[in-house]
């Protein structure tokens, strides 16, 4: 990656994550031709939600993943934006008003110093394997929604990972990692309905044949078009929508399906129900490197477990999922807010 | 004839240096050609100098690069941020990698067909002209129609960074329905204390023109030209130019009341709201009587937003800890997904509140002056255990149904800007993102566009502010001339155009001494306007191009006679 940067002065602020969210700020700053260095510790930009697929069906189901690419490439083609990737932050010192921020990059190590901090380092999808009754992680066919998401784009195809056939029915488990009292995450993760749902109608698009099963607890809206894109899953006669969270999934070797045990309101009682494919919605956790960049800024946690943000006059800001479950609309927007909190906080210093 | 520079990719693997050889021959000879180079990696540092010394010398302007796909050295141009020696749209790709190469089995037709898209891709190149940017200078004056609280918010933060702002309120008072609100459901303090202070901030700015009483009643020109004609109290009608334009008029509601929703009992939670802010201690009364059981019913309507879920929880709690009533909630759906919902709803259940969610509506019957709902308990699990349950109410309290304000439509009609499928301006949209408008310079924020929760149209105030200044911080707006053109001669003023325009960057006006259309067979005394397309608000996005009966519209980046020579038309 090109972007040359003075590393004696990286401008007036610095960006910490790639993902949509920083780069919207980066985007905004240089619109209003801020200086400013946006680090990434990966190798490319884009962070979680690069890896998402396009979720149409006959129409647009405004998942929002192709602003991701666009996004990234708007950055690329900009000559006045220094990106620093496989970059992390080892250590911050207040001097003044200003940060100094000690950064690495590979085996080089350097300082910046700059008026406000930006963190947008952005979750993790939890951990499905810490849901035991699931059996994430010792059934092949029991894969996140976040892996079906990758499977679709990369691959491009719907497969089963155990014999790589169409998988003809499948099941949707929400609420993995979310609103769970047993596993201590008190909290919604707020776009994992719409998003599985949105998964659902593009994979039946594609594959008529494969039914879907929708397990869940409430519905969550999101956003002014959703109403009508659920109105058209509950006319969608391959997919099945009911409101109950498995118990238990269980393995049948000879067939090679996955019994699930649930309670089916419209039977009555308590049902196991064999399907080839189960996709966790799991929630989301704050990232793992958002956890040391807490302690170096000296940052608390929400309740929740995400980043609390500080005082505008610390001249540090947190932005998007990091600080509260958010989807990709709602990122942007934050981002964009935030963007406008630190121009706001850098001119009442100048 | 232009002279044209032809660049061969190199690049090991790509295409053979048996077949890029014959290509070469076949180059040479061509009439318009300046210089054939071959590069190994066309987008670094020393292969562009190298180019833009050869455009130098040999006297070109345009470049040819005979390769592979053209989005592969789009992005490798992008990625490397060189300047490039040539303007970015007198370059074009002859992508013989993918259309011949891998295309053909026999060698000999893939070079024939090779030679075919390079001399296609030579003649479209001939055609083109370069691009120029423009710049459109932009005073910091921007309008805000709607004094609700995300108008105040936009207003403050837009006077905060250097923006004069004309705030339009049509009612007398500013703050909107978020006067209605009595408490936070995540934040402390009181919300009338919070909006008072707003609105005195609002009052007292400098940078803030207050106009209240006043609506916009007609509207012209483009981002940065805005000429608004708005009308006071004694119909009063005044000017206004400004650069930008917001639009956060809110939402209006609607009560149901027939039947038993016309009862006494029956409220909604606004009033719900004051009666409990307004009650210090128990007990709690209605119309002069003791209330103990209070019932919402939720999702009859709204069921796709979160506000009336976060403020029944939120007043149920409050019922249950502060007045030692009991509360129940019936909705479809627990709406939690807001920040610390999941939490208050929790301990709603732990301070008793009892939430039911049917599937079927409940019944409302008067019984003994107190209004009985009726639903199913579906938490049981076997169909013959779902009993029916009574819960005889003093007080039941749904919800009322959040719908565009009534002058949404006509607003709609006069900004241009679109109505999303439920009459509120605009909808979710990928490619304009959230508070922008079809319409550049025009700005959409807050329950004018969906109804939600104070601290997201927050959000959206400062999005909003962000993009404004973002759009005036180099005191003009610079753009590509990548747009359409009328040539206004050709022009019939069928307005098909301006109809069919999705950014409304096309308006029929009179403009320069060309524009004069004679309508055949009446003297030469009848003189028309002309369509004009807006450049600074054109997408480029060549609809009305197509469309265009006449032919009057080109895109200047890709003209007809491009693709007339490309497909060999122009011979």
């Amino acid at each position: 990656m090109a972007g040359k940067v003075d590393l004696s002065s990286g401008g007036d602020v610095l960006i910490i994550g790639g993902g949509i969210s920083g780069i919207t700020v980066a985007l905004e700053l240089a619109q209003s031709g801020i200086p400013f260095t946006l680090i990434e510790k990966e190798s490319s930009l884009g962070g979680l939600s690069a890896s998402f697929c396009c979720k149409a069906s006959e129409s647009c189901n405004k998942c929002f993943a192709c602003v991701v690419d666009k996004r990234i490439s708007e950055i690329y083609q900009r000559q006045d934006i220094s990106v620093l990737t496989q970059t992390e932050v080892t250590g911050v010192k207040r001097n003044g008003g200003k940060h100094r921020v000690a950064l690495q990059r590979g085996k080089e190590k350097f300082e910046l110093e700059v008026s406000a901090v930006v963190i947008a380092a952005g979750i993790n999808p939890f951990d499905a394997s810490q849901k035991v009754e699931y059996g994430y992680g010792r059934y092949k066919n029991v894969i996140t929604a976040k892996d079906l998401d990758e499977m679709l784009r990369f691959r491009g195809a719907l497969s089963r990972p155990s014999d790589g056939k169409l998988p003809k029915t499948t099941a949707f488990f929400q609420c993995v990692g979310s609103r769970d009292e047993s596993i201590g995450n008190l909290y919604c993760s707020q776009v994992c309905c719409a998003y599985a749902l949105r998964l659902i109608k593009a994979i039946r698009h594609q594959y008529p044949e494969v039914k879907a099963t929708f397990l869940y607890m409430d519905i969550q809206p999101a956003g002014a078009s959703f109403q009508e894109f659920l109105v058209s899953c509950r006319e969608d006669k391959g997919i099945r929508l009911i409101r109950s969270l498995p118990s238990k999934v269980y393995h049948s070797p000879l067939s090679d399906t996955l019994r699930v045990r649930f309670i089916d309101p419209e039977r009555g009682e308590v049902v196991e129900d064999p399907f080839d494919l189960i996709v966790l919605s799991v929630g989301m956790v704050l990232s793992k490197q958002a956890r040391p960049l807490t302690e170096l800024f000296g940052l608390d946690l929400t309740e929740d477990g995400f980043i609390a943000s500080p005082p505008l006059q610390s001249g540090v800001f947190v932005t998007g999922a990091c600080s509260g479950p958010k989807d990709i609309d709602r990122s942007i927007l934050h981002a964009k807010s935030v963007a406008f909190l630190v121009q706001q906080h850098l001119r009442g210093r100048s | 004839m232009p002279r044209i520079g032809i660049l061969i990719d190199a690049l090991q693997g790509s295409i053979p240096a048996s077949f890029r050889e014959k290509i070469s021959d076949y180059v040479k000879k061509l009439p318009e050609i300046a210089f054939c180079l071959e590069e190994e990696n066309l987008a670094s540092s020393d292969a562009l100098n190298r180019i833009g010394k050869r455009l130098e010398t040999e006297g070109g302007e345009r470049v040819v690069i005979v390769g592979g796909s053209p989005k592969l050295y789009e992005t490798s141009f992008q990625k490397l941020r060189h300047p490039l020696p040539f303007n970015p749209y007198l370059y074009a790709v002859a992508n013989i990698r993918e259309q011949a190469l891998w295309m053909m089995s026999d060698e000999g037709a893939a070079l024939e067909r090779a030679k075919t898209i390079i001399s296609k891709t030579i003649r479209g190149l001939s055609n083109a002209k370069p691009i120029e940017a423009q710049s459109l200078p932009l005073k910091p004056e921007v309008l805000i129609v709607g004094g609700g609280i995300t108008g105040i918010s936009i207003a403050q933060e837009l006077a905060k960074s250097g923006i004069h702002v004309f705030l339009l309120e049509k009612g007398t008072h500013l703050g909107g329905r978020a006067l209605e609100l009595r408490r936070f459901y995540n934040r402390p303090f009181e919300v009338q204390k919070w909006v008072d202070e707003k609105i005195n901030g609002v009052k007292n700015d400098p940078q803030i023109t207050l106009i209240t009483q006043t609506e916009l009643k007609h509207l012209e020109g483009h981002l940065g030209r805005f000429q608004a004609k708005i009308q006071g109290p004694d119909r009063t009608e005044t000017n206004l130019s400004v650069s930008a334009i917001v639009v956060a008029t809110g939402y209006s509601v609607t009560r149901e009341t027939k039947g038993i929703y016309g009862h006494k009992r029956v409220t909604v939670l606004p009033e719900m709201e004051s009666l409990l802010s307004e009650t210090n201690n128990p007990p709690l009364l209605w119309d002069g009587k003791k209330v103990e059981i209070v019932t919402y019913l939720l999702d009859g309507v709204n069921e796709d937003m979160k506000v009336d879920s976060i403020n029944a929880v939120k007043q149920a709690l409050l019922l249950q800890e502060a007045f030692h009533c009991q509360a129940a909630i019936l909705c479809k759906d627990v709406k939690v997904a807001a920040d610390g919902m999941e939490r208050l709803y929790r301990k709603a259940r732990e301070k008793g509140v009892l939430f039911f969610k049917y599937e079927e509506p409940p019944k409302l019957s008067i019984v003994n002056g107190q209004i009985q709902v009726s639903v199913r308990d579906t938490a049981a699990i076997q169909k013959d255990d779902q009993w029916p349950i009574s819960i005889l109410s003093d007080l039941v309290v749904v919800s009322e149904a959040f719908v565009p304000t009534p002058e949404t439509e006509s607003l709609s009609g006069l900004l241009k800007i679109h109505l999303g499928n439920r009459g509120f301006l605009m909808e979710d949209n990928p490619q304009l993102l959230r508070v922008r408008s079809n319409r550049r310079g025009i700005f959409v924020a807050g329950a004018c566009r969906f109804p939600q929760e104070v601290s997201e149209s927050l959000i959206e105030a400062r999005a909003v502010a962000e993009e404004v200044i973002a759009l005036f911080s180099k005191g003009a707006y610079t753009y590509d001339l990548a747009v359409a053109e009328v040539d206004p001669k050709k022009c019939a003023v069928c307005y098909t155009c301006p109809r069919l325009c999705p950014h409304s960057a096309i308006t029929v006006e009179k403009y320069g001494e060309r524009n004069v259309y004679v309508t055949p067979g009446t003297g030469g005394d009848m003189k028309w306007g002309a369509a004009k397309v807006d450049p600074a608000s054109c997408y480029g996005c060549g609809i009305c191009v197509a469309e265009c009966p006449a032919k009057a519209i080109t895109l200047r980046h890709l003209t007809d006679d491009q693709v007339y020579a490309q497909m060999g038309l122009m011979e």
